[in-house]
């Protein structure tokens, strides 16, 4: 009986102790910092060498845009920039009453708010016929295409441009090809799309002068479209009414496109006339070049990333920042930097592969910090950790190269000038934090 | 065997598949950031009242496991059970904060037998270590920067010591016992800091396991008074490591390892002895204890964190006074105890040596006219390391309770 009860006893005791529980378990403590050390180590590196690189891409396409680029100006490292947009214009339909009188024949356009340079500047825009079909040899249209077409203006504005307004601007039109548009659709003369291409190919909007801006339009076919406006005379006086000839983008191939051209660069960009030769920045005093539109880029290296390995013990990357500087007094307000780029890979032989995003899929971005302005203290910062791990973790050598490139690079000319890796305080540079978990190889 | 015997083996190792189970991460101190943890002072029956001394402790009835040599004085037909619980209340500060936690735990298992008139044997399960620390704002100096980074460290876990007891006597007033003592555990330790887009996590988990074996004994000078000696070696607990890395880069968290076996430091237990006094005054009623224990951690050349590894010295005294006379009051067969503790620790950081003392008292409450059989309950009062320095002080209040029995196995009763 007796050891019966010692077993209860030791039962009930376990019982006990099984349902035990400490009080609620946080007692973060904050020792201070000499109560104990870390046993990791955490490191900044920012020595590791870079190789920056300029480079053009010989075409880019832009017949996929929603831009119209229309518009000139001077830069002093670039060159003359110039865009001229071209693209057709079909009725919408092809009846018109035959008592009806031709009236006018208006252009309009509106701003999509996109402008480069100084828009205080007067600028012109010529709208000219197409001679050629507007078709391209393969795909695609690209900036360096060209298509012939007449010198003669069928319309022509001057204008300051007012791009963050939102207007729409008109250009009135040549009265002698709209009388004849008119006609040939009134006198049953020209009945489909065909036979209205075969009369006109489609046109051209382009520059005047040099010495203006770039300037932005939709190319939303309620947007973009030429009117011609006639009346009929009625019992209790004339009615107005117009036919629309809108823009035409294409279906089965493009037929718009945007024509972006530089002359008379700086004797750097000049050298660069085959995509496969990089410039290095050592060559083009320690600097390198980026321009949307016609295709120039900033390649960036990291040839001695591995070097990293040469830190003692095992670990592994937390953060990798790369810092790039523009060049001071290459930009201003109307030379305005981009606020972001974006991070393209290009492969050896210079063929944009993929563009770099993180692992949810959103674009890495270079962003501009604007904090210290004052002390011209303008930098892009992107973090490029997962790139930079994957050049670690990679086996063989790569021949990739990081490829910025403004947001919209076929359809705007934004531009800037970047310091290479030898430029002291201002120079691009890898930022890198690491740390050591194991102190054991 | 008897299935007596067969059934409380088979209830023991139940219970110490239960209680090692449970026991992990069930208690709190900074302190056990270093080595294996805290290590765990208290120990079996009385001796928790007592300051922790008995090493020449006679024990007839009751299992002291301070020295395996007392083994051999268990008694013919006696089966003696321990089964004990503490509860301990902390409160640590340095120069900034204060903070209190509250822990429960299970404090020792064992049982002990006859095996003849002059040889006992036992096993006990008693925590060997504890590590249970939750720590934040540790600053680190980012290399090759001015800044810094705080990282959080938590650790948890506990080391068992199980240990086989034999003691024999090979004639009058000396005894002698052996003890292997079977040590293992798991802590796991964690490490995390933040950064602007980043973050880190370090998890390790160590097994450790290994073996010491010790020697005790004891010599009556006279009825009264008693010397004991123990004595354990140096040994290695062997640690194999599991880790697991963590991070976020660049928004997204990846794994960098996860469960890679690793190299884990093997940890050094140095050599350890004690001497013992013990004296029994006034007809019996009073028990006099004074222990003096040294570990020679110095010679292990362990280093932890900003800690290094020297010998300790532990210092105990105790009382107990008990009324042996045939008394039938209960309230008269009370047996009361106190002890006093000082050890000057084995840790030393930036040559602060991390002591700590403890002042301790108890009852013992008999649960049987007949036997030894006893609830004893201690409360003991420590303090642990500075405040007027970098360090931590930590002061904790201690119950334990032990269920201490004593069973008659294969006697016939005489009268039913």
């Amino acid at each position: 009986m007796r050891y019966l009860v010692s077993l209860v006893c030791l039962l009930s005791m376990l019982v006990v102790l099984s349902c035990t529980e400490s009080s609620d378990y946080d007692p973060d403590f904050n020792v201070g910092d000499s109560f104990a050390d870390s046993q990791l180590r955490v490191i900044q590196i920012d020595t590791l060498s870079l190789e920056t690189s300029t480079m053009q891409f010989d075409s880019l396409i832009t017949s996929t845009s929603n831009r119209i680029l229309i518009g000139s100006y001077n830069d002093p490292e670039f060159g003359t920039i110039t865009c001229a947009s071209f693209f057709e214009v079909l009725p919408e339909n092809f009846s018109i009453n035959s008592e009806a009188v031709y009236d006018s024949i208006v252009m309009y356009m509106k701003y999509d708010s996109y402008y480069y340079n100084d828009t205080l500047q007067l600028n012109e825009i010529h709208i000219k016929k197409i001679t050629e079909q507007l078709k391209p040899k393969k795909d695609a249209f690209y900036n360096t295409s060209n298509i012939a077409y007449s010198n003669e203006d069928i319309g022509m504005l001057a204008y300051y441009p007012r791009p963050m307004e939102g207007d729409t601007i008109s250009i009135k039109m040549d009265n002698v090809l709209g009388a004849t548009i008119f006609d040939k659709i009134q006198t049953k003369n020209i009945t489909n799309t065909d036979e209205f291409k075969a009369f006109l190919k489609g046109i051209t909007l382009r520059p005047g002068g040099e010495s203006g801006s770039i300037i932005g339009f939709s190319t939303d076919e309620t947007l973009c479209f030429i009117r011609l406006f006639y009346s009929t005379a009625g019992e209790t006086g004339s009615t107005q009414d117009y036919i629309d000839l809108k823009i035409n983008k294409g279906s089965e191939h493009p037929t718009f496109f945007n024509q972006i051209t530089a002359k008379d660069a700086n004797q750097y960009l000049e050298k660069l006339t085959d995509q496969e030769e990089s410039m290095p920045s050592t060559t083009s005093e320690n600097k390198t070049f980026i321009q949307a539109g016609t295709g120039i880029t900033t390649q960036i290296k990291f040839p001695t990333i591995k070097s990293l390995y040469n830190i003692e013990g095992t670990g592994t990357i937390l953060e990798a920042t790369l810092i790039i500087n523009p060049s001071i007094d290459t930009y201003n307000d109307y030379l305005s930097l981009k606020d972001t780029l974006n991070l393209y890979l290009t492969d050896r032989n210079n063929v944009l592969s993929s563009q770099l995003t993180y692992a949810d899929g959103t674009a890495v971005k270079a962003v501009l910090n604007k904090n210290n302005l004052e002390f011209n203290e303008i930098y892009y910062t992107v973090p490029i950790g997962a790139y930079v791990e994957f050049l670690l973790t990679n086996e063989t050598e790569t021949d990739q190269a990081i490829a910025l490139l403004p947001t919209d690079y076929t359809s705007s000319v934004d531009r800037m000038i970047l310091n290479g890796p030898e430029s002291g305080n201002n120079a691009i540079k890898l930022q890198l934090i690491y740390t050591v978990y194991d102190r054991e190889n | 065997m008897t299935a007596k015997t067969k059934n409380s083996i088979l209830l023991f190792i139940l219970i110490i598949t239960k209680v090692t189970a449970q026991s992990e991460s069930l208690t709190s101190s900074p302190y056990s950031l270093y080595g294996l943890g805290v290590i765990n002072q208290t120990s079996i029956g009385k001796v928790n009242a007592m300051g922790y001394s008995g090493i020449a402790m006679k024990s007839v009835g009751y299992i002291n496991n301070l020295n395996p040599a007392s083994y051999a004085l268990i008694l013919q037909n006696n089966f003696l059970y321990d089964l004990g619980g503490k509860a301990e209340i902390n409160t640590y500060a340095n120069k900034f904060n204060i903070e209190k936690n509250t822990s429960f735990n299970f404090s020792n298992l064992a049982f002990a037998f006859p095996i003849t008139e002059k040889m006992g044997a036992g096993v006990t399960l008693i925590p060997y270590s504890h590590v249970g620390y939750s720590l934040v704002g540790l600053e680190t100096n980012i290399e090759g920067s001015t800044e810094t980074v705080k990282t959080n460290a938590q650790g948890t876990g506990a080391l068992n010591d199980l240990s086989f007891n034999f003691g024999y006597s090979p004639f009058s007033k000396f005894r002698i016992g052996l003890n292997a003592a079977v040590l293992f555990g798991n802590i796991e330790e964690e490490e995390s800091f933040s950064l602007n887009t980043s973050s880190f996590l370090l998890n390790e988990q160590t097994s450790y396991s290994g073996i010491q074996l010790g020697i005790g004994t004891q010599f009556d000078i006279t009825d009264d008074i008693s010397l004991g000696g123990i004595l354990k070696l140096p040994s290695t607990l062997n640690g194999s490591l599991s880790r697991s890395i963590y991070k976020t880069l660049d928004y997204n968290s990846t794994t960098v390892e996860e469960n890679i076996e690793g190299n884990a430091d093997d940890f050094e237990l140095p050599l350890h002895f004690g001497v013992g006094f013990s004296a029994t005054l006034f007809d019996k009623n009073l028990l006099f204890n004074a222990d003096y224990q040294k570990r020679y951690w110095g010679k292990t050349g362990q280093n932890d964190h900003i800690g290094e590894y020297t010998d300790q010295n532990i210092y105990a005294l105790g009382l107990e006074y008990a009324n042996k006379s045939r008394n039938t009051k209960y309230f008269q067969r009370i047996a009361y105890r106190a002890g006093f503790n000082f050890d000057d620790g084995y840790l030393s950081v930036n040559n602060n040596k991390i002591n700590s003392y403890s002042i301790t008292a108890g009852l013992g409450l008999p649960l049987s006219a007949r036997n030894s059989s006893a609830l004893n309950i201690s409360y003991s009062y420590g303090q642990k390391g500075q405040i007027n320095n970098i360090l931590i002080q930590e002061n904790y209040h201690l119950i334990t309770i032990n269920l201490s029995l004593q069973d008659f196995w294969f006697v016939k009763r005489l009268v039913k």
